[in-house]
């Protein structure tokens, strides 16, 4: 016989939890689940580049072409950029691409895995962060391909480096917590997918991905100010002034709002995703 | 001093029976979201369903397909919150179901006993105990380190059902996984099962296999339609259910489909 005095309790299974129980919870999961974590992180990223010659060597060569095309299309439309301009889009291109991959699979965490989701209990949660957990490392992985151009253009190492892991944190952090809170409303309604993979499409153009903030024209001041509400512009532009070992050139007021907007947006995004969880499996 | 282990209290749960209408007529867009006239076809699937499970009790559920056993098994096991009433239950929950959620083909056998593994909570240390005697009974050691694509889809449900039965839980929940492999595993998986039932706390299986019901159960209850129809000892449940001929035959053909796939 098991010991079972331990746990004699009756307890509510699945009780509804209010906002804020709701992130203790998911603090919890997190810390009592994380073999489980390890287990998926570890698989997705081994397997990405499966059954590929190549392997790894895809996360930095794509970034590697994509900057291409996009340097010859900035070339033919804008004229001669700056020397450095492949290298600012390499990394805006990442950056973006990290955000907008987090918030993708957040989104989808619970469609995307309806089959597993229907035949085994386990915090539904650990989907979204395993699958931005692995972006976060394939990203990470794929920001060395900077390495030999910093040699190129004669950018030496500085302590600035460690905004990097922070700017793509941020990154990550805003598509995950975007990702949540949107994630059960797609389950009732997939429009939400359609809509805001548009969004994350436009909004590449509004951020500075194939443009840098220095780069916006001085005289359009104005304008950068509303540019720079987007949340994901400062993660991009830390990544890109850490390897430069330059300052931001933004605002400490605009930098603290993104900070915060990143936080936050993950907080009320997981709220909302514990709120409605449990009682939304049902519709898929 | 045999304790209550589970307990449902009036629980109702009803399913959206279509999926979202097309277009933008009629505000059919924030219907969906329950903002509005709600217009949605709902199926109730657990119809204001009561039932306490005692400590040392084996519960069989019979009943036709879709009737609501899965589902009562699936709320007892966390997947579904009750839209009424509540569900209580005291100690770990292990739902065999699906058996071998979560695999991947690219991944080795034993790679993937990890995961499963994980997924059914149990941390690397615990299955690094239990890896030999999940080797051992699924018969698959000399695949264990092949890539799981080229396993038969027998050799996949032997490994699954292999992991998934690898340890005690307080309350067990078997849904359906009786009928696994050829003919020796089966017969092997049901004994398996058997030491399992004997050791749990609590146990409930939903079957169509009656004789199984009336062998394992201590207790049995009728599900029809969302409802409890019938409770009380297995050999009286099972002889007032009467399977209709038409969907028993139903069902054989589309097992047979789906083996044969």
């Amino acid at each position: 016989m098991p010991d079972i005095s331990h746990s004699a309790e009756l307890v509510e299974i699945n009780a509804p939890v209010s906002w804020p129980r709701g992130l203790a919870q998911m603090w919890r999961n997190l810390t009592t689940h994380h073999h489980l974590i390890n287990n998926f992180v570890r698989r997705d990223v081994r397997l990405r580049y499966r059954d590929s010659a190549l392997g790894y060597f895809w996360s930095l060569f794509e970034p590697l072409l994509l900057a291409g095309v996009y340097y010859v299309l900035f070339v033919i439309i804008a004229g001669k950029p700056e020397p450095r301009y492949p290298l600012w889009i390499i990394l805006g291109v990442m950056t973006w691409g990290l955000f907008s991959k987090s918030l993708n699979d957040a989104m989808t965490c619970l469609t995307r895995n309806e089959g597993m989701i229907k035949q085994v209990y386990f915090p539904r949660e650990l989907f979204a962060f395993t699958s931005v957990g692995s972006s976060l490392i394939i990203t990470g992985l794929s920001t060395l391909v900077a390495v030999p151009m910093m040699a190129m253009y004669g950018i030496g190492p500085s302590l600035g480096l460690l905004m990097v892991p922070v700017g793509l944190a941020l990154a990550g952090l805003f598509g995950l917590g975007v990702g949540l809170g949107l994630a059960c409303a797609n389950v009732v309604n997939r429009d939400v997918e359609f809509f805001s993979r548009f969004l994350t499409r436009a909004g590449m153009f509004m951020s500075p991905v194939m443009w840098t903030v220095a780069m916006a024209p001085k005289t359009r001041a104005p304008w950068l100010k509303y540019l720079l509400l987007n949340p994901v512009a400062v993660p991009i532009t830390m990544v890109r002034s850490g390897i430069e070992g330059k300052g931001l050139g933004i605002s400490a007021g605009f930098v603290t709002y993104s900070v915060c907007a990143c936080i936050l947006s993950f907080l009320f995004g997981a709220m909302i995703f514990k709120r409605f969880e449990a009682r939304v499996v049902k519709k898929l | 001093m045999s304790h209550t282990t589970i307990l449902l209290d009036h629980v109702t749960l009803t399913f959206p029976r279509s999926r979202i209408k097309r277009g933008l007529k009629e505000g059919a867009f924030l219907r969906s979201f329950g903002i509005g006239a709600s217009g949605e076809e709902t199926f109730t699937a657990l119809d204001d369903v009561s039932l306490e499970v005692k400590q040392g009790e084996v519960l069989g559920l019979v009943g036709r397909n879709g009737a609501g056993k899965s589902t009562l098994l699936r709320v007892i096991a966390g997947i579904y919150r009750p839209d009424k009433g509540v569900a209580k239950r005291a100690g770990q929950v292990s739902l065999l179901a699906g058996v071998g959620v979560g695999f991947h083909g690219n991944m080795s056998g034993r790679e993937n006993v990890y995961l499963y593994g994980s997924i059914l909570g149990h941390s690397p240390r615990d299955i690094d105990r239990m890896l030999d005697g999940i080797i051992e009974f699924s018969g698959l050691r000399d695949f264990i380190d092949q890539p799981l694509r080229t396993y038969s889809s027998g050799m996949k449900t032997r490994l699954g059902f292999s992991v998934a039965s690898a340890v005690q839980p307080e309350i067990l929940l078997i849904d359906e996984v009786l009928a696994a492999g050829d003919a020796e595993f089966r017969e092997r998986s049901t004994e398996r099962i058997k030491e399992m039932v004997k050791d749990a706390g609590s146990v409930l299986i939903a079957s169509h296999s009656l004789g199984t019901i009336k062998e394992l159960c201590n207790r049995a209850i009728l599900v029809q339609k969302g409802k409890i129809a019938a409770s009380g000892p297995p050999g009286e449940v099972v002889d007032a259910y009467v399977p209709p001929a038409a969907v028993s035959d139903e069902e054989i053909g589309s097992r047979k489909s789906a083996s044969a796939t």
